[in-house]
């Protein structure tokens, strides 16, 4: 069973609002599973033809992915006292690689002269009713996470920030499939990972 | 050890330069395809496999193995037909299809894949012997984003490892299901040690 959070105690740790993200990817709050994601799937060519070539460019693309971590931590820290067991360690070691990836991201970004978004002050989440509601919503901010990266990988012009962008991205689609696996879902629901439901 | 004397880490893990020099984005898509050819054919040995041996514990919401095996057959055929389709597109061609045993075994090693292909006898060993072939492909998939100069296929070979990656937590799970061994690294290239 689940401890029953109050849904004022859900959003008093996970906050209240939404990520700004890079044009067609922005995150709006983080509901349900019927909020509509951005539908990559088989649906190749959203990016263009060649990619960007200022370092601009890049430390916008890359705070772009930091605020999808931040949305993830605080995604992750919120859930943590409504899951228990396997559902719980996967959740706290997820926690931390999610934080492992902002940091990354932090360095990559003081590496080219920029300053690294901050966390918003609160983010906003439905509450989950109980264990497997929460793990939902976990996959639902890992997708949004993807559809990010998706979009991300593609513009950046340095190729080792391509590199770290695409092994972050995927080490998230591995976190879907092992949130999966906890709701008894096969873990590797398409060929072609987009962050799409 | 490859044919050639390198380790299948150098051999996926090439300068940028190099890949560039030697025929851009052509010769990245062409070397994928092969792997993905490569991981079909394997994939087909490794379900046949399966049904000799006895049923093991999957995890709860896994089929049994030969099924399991199958799907991700499945997916890997998926990559690779987008792939030729690609190759067509760059005008590239695409290399023979290993279909003898001989075959599949010579391009496996020249791959630097060294899982045997006739020791596939209990569900670890073919835990592992499936695990090789997507830690090869996470590799040479983020070698592949690093060194594509067109961005629709950086977007393809970025979807496409995600992929890799969920199987490899699908095959993980046959040897544990603790959260770290399902995910091991916070930044995914293919490098994992087996628990």
């Amino acid at each position: 069973m689940v401890a029953g959070p109050t849904r004022r105690g859900f959003l008093r740790r996970a906050g209240a609002v939404a990520v700004p993200a890079l044009g067609a990817f922005a995150l709006g709050g983080c509901g349900g599973d019927e909020e509509p994601v951005r539908d990559e799937g088989a649906l190749l060519g959203t990016v263009p033809a060649t990619v960007a070539e200022s370092e601009g460019g890049d430390v916008a693309l890359l705070n772009s992915a930091l605020a999808a971590e931040h949305l993830a931590i605080a995604a992750y820290t919120a859930a943590m006292p409504l899951l228990e067991g396997l559902a719980r360690d996967s959740a706290r070691r997820f926690l931390a690689q999610e934080r492992q990836h902002a940091a990354r991201l932090r360095e990559l970004i003081a590496g080219l002269g920029a300053t690294a978004a901050e966390p918003l002050p609160s983010y906003d989440f439905d509450p989950p009713g109980n264990q497997a509601e929460t793990l939902r919503l976990l996959q639902h901010v890992e997708r949004k996470a993807i559809v990010v990266y998706g979009g991300v990988v593609p513009r950046l012009a340095d190729p080792l920030l391509r590199a770290t962008a695409a092994s972050i991205a995927t080490t998230e689609a591995e976190h879907v499939a092992a949130l999966r696996m906890r709701l008894a879902l096969w873990p590797a629901p398409t060929p072609f990972v987009t962050g799409a439901s | 050890m490859t044919a050639g004397g390198l380790s299948r880490r150098e051999l996926l893990l090439r300068p940028a330069q190099t890949v560039a020099q030697v025929g851009g984005d052509e010769r990245v898509v062409a070397g994928l395809l092969l792997l993905e050819r490569v991981a079909v054919a394997s994939y087909g040995r490794a379900v046949s496999a399966a049904r000799e041996v006895p049923a093991g514990r999957t995890a709860r919401g896994l089929p049994e193995l030969p099924e399991l095996l199958g799907r991700l057959r499945a997916q890997e055929r998926a990559h690779a037909e987008v792939l030729a389709s690609k190759l067509d597109e760059l005008g590239g061609r695409a290399s023979a299809v290993p279909v003898t045993d001989a075959a599949l075994a010579s391009a496996r090693a020249a791959l630097g894949l060294r899982q045997p292909l006739a020791r596939l006898d209990d569900e670890t060993a073919i835990a592992a012997f499936a695990l090789e072939l997507e830690d090869a492909q996470l590799t040479a998939y983020l070698e592949a984003v690093r060194d594509l100069r067109d961005a629709t296929l950086v977007e393809l070979a970025t979807q496409i490892m995600g992929a890799e990656g969920q199987h490899a937590v699908a095959l993980r799970s046959l040897l544990s299901d603790a959260p770290r061994t399902l995910v091991p690294d916070a930044f995914e290239r293919g490098e994992a040690d087996l628990p």
